[in-house]
């Protein structure tokens, strides 16, 4: 975590999808097959990636799974195609390379704030690699062949995770997510399926892999990343000079439910999240907490991480482990 | 004679009724088309035995990749492609999808790494699959060739 303009990114990721040539997609491939060909695929990517922490996903327990997918260190689909496929993941979980889920290979290289850059300058370094004992399915027409037709092409995904309250505040939302729409970039909520500016951190990556080059993807990226931050930082400034009042009320509201309520509940917990990490980053809250420390809170309310921090229970007793395990960060940051 | 409906040139062997929307369009077709078109399974049948092949009653959306048994119809519920031919199969259906997302159905970015690199991976590929076959002389074969390459290029 942490990073260039973390105020407003959360992080920046590079996501590469490749197929070995002459193989059928994971998807129609048997058990047997799938065990096979991950038995092979890992032979030949052990010495590339000797430093990475290795599972065979099939293995692992749901929770597990779980666990990995609520810190981002995996991706979601992990837990639905997890017959035959593994997981390599480095030490610092900013990279991971998946085996055999949707596609024979996916890898993501991320970094705190929006250096989106290096994400993929070093996912690329990556890709270099792997080339060396792979031989990749790969057409002049459609350029990298994967499962899903949708990431053909270069098959390069750019995204980046933002927090913008001062867009959703300022009733900026909609005219942000139209504009980055026309620019062939999506922006969908981190926590809810459904398209609702109730949370304040969401997912933004590009669409587009078919018919531009990887270094357009990156301009692409990199053009929508700079209007993003601008606009949140611009709205923020505005916000705080033209309502500051109401502002500090809704964060010192958030600060009076986490220090007294007894159950927070996951959504709560969420939107407490989002207040704290205003506040903190617009030094609205003094010493209460840090922006570190708001963040982190973002994970550690989520189910698992929850079990895992506080011993588990469901219902009511998670609702009140959280109450207390948000509380003791506050109490960290006094 | 029946000529090919497609080539007009090859003699028709196979009886296809395809159903569009509810509307039977009935064409004989070459083997060849017929593979071209999809239907992979129904090749056994020749002119001469065509009027004892079963008719094959099919969507413009059934049409199945040789390379992985993949129906259109399929791609279309899970929007997964089953190995690399389905692109090559699928290429006259996927068009328009491909522009909707993409706004474009070219690839424009750079290829796989040199032409030795790609020689030395796929050799490299085949070496590791002959040793967990444990076929182990084409495997010191693939190595001898692996090794000449490397030092050609040093």
């Amino acid at each position: 975590m942490g990073g260039e303009n973390f105020e407003v990114v959360l992080g920046s990721e590079a996501l590469y999808v490749r197929n070995v040539a002459g193989k059928n997609f994971p998807s129609r491939l048997d058990d047997m097959e799938l065990k096979n060909l991950r038995h092979h695929l890992i032979t030949s990517l052990k010495d590339p990636l000797y430093d990475f922490k290795l599972w065979e996903t099939d293995v692992l327990r749901n929770e597990d799974l779980g666990f990995l997918i609520e810190r981002f260190s995996a991706p979601h689909e992990i837990q639905r195609y997890n017959k035959g496929s593994a997981l390599f993941l480095s030490e610092d979980e900013s990279r991971w390379v998946c085996l055999n889920i949707i596609d024979h290979l996916r890898f993501r290289v991320a970094k705190g704030g929006s250096d989106i850059e290096a994400c993929y300058r070093n996912a690329r370094l990556m890709e270099e690699r792997f080339e060396k004992s792979l031989p990749f399915a790969y057409s002049e027409r459609f350029g990298f062949l994967t499962s899903r037709p949708t990431e053909c092409g270069t098959a390069l995904v750019l995204r980046f995770y933002v927090h913008i309250p001062g867009v959703i505040f300022s009733n900026g939302f909609f005219k942000l997510r139209d504009k980055l729409s026309k620019a062939g970039t999506v922006l969908q909520p981190l926590q809810d399926e459904s398209m609702s500016t109730e949370g304040h951190v969401f997912i933004v990556h590009t669409a587009h892999s078919l018919g531009v080059d990887e270094e357009e993807v990156l301009a692409a990226a990199q053009d929508m990343l700079d209007e993003i931050v601008e606009m949140e930082y611009e709205a923020r400034a505005e916000l705080v000079s033209k309502a500051r009042f109401q502002i500090e009320d809704k964060i010192m509201r958030g600060i009076g439910v986490l220090t007294h309520a007894k159950m927070i509940a996951k959504k709560e917990g969420y939107a407490l999240a989002n207040a704290l990490r205003l506040g903190a980053a617009e030094k609205i809250i003094g010493d209460t907490i840090d922006i570190m420390s708001a963040t982190e809170l973002y994970f550690v309310g989520q189910s698992i991480h929850l079990a895992r921090l506080t011993g588990g229970g469901d219902g009511i007793l998670a609702d009140s482990n959280r109450a207390d395990l948000f509380r003791s960060y506050l109490k960290q940051g006094e | 004679m029946e000529k090919c409906y497609i080539c007009k040139d090859k003699q028709a062997e196979i009886r296809c009724v395809i159903v569009i929307r509810g509307r039977k369009i009935v064409r004989h077709l070459c083997a060849d088309c017929a593979r071209k078109a999809g239907f992979t399974e129904q090749l056994k049948y020749t002119r001469r035995n065509l009027s004892s092949a079963p008719k094959i009653t099919t969507e413009r959306r059934d049409i199945i990749c040789s390379g992985c048994h993949l129906e259109f119809s399929q791609f279309l519920k899970t929007g997964l492609f089953g190995c690399p031919k389905c692109y090559e199969t699928f290429d006259r259906f996927i068009g328009d999808i491909l522009k909707g997302i993409h706004s474009a159905t070219y690839h424009r970015g750079r290829g796989p790494g040199k032409e030795r690199d790609l020689d030395l991976a796929q050799l490299r590929w085949k070496l590791s699959e002959a040793v967990q076959s444990e076929d182990f002389e084409k495997a010191a074969d693939l190595r001898d060739e692996i090794y000449q390459i490397e030092k050609g290029v040093n």
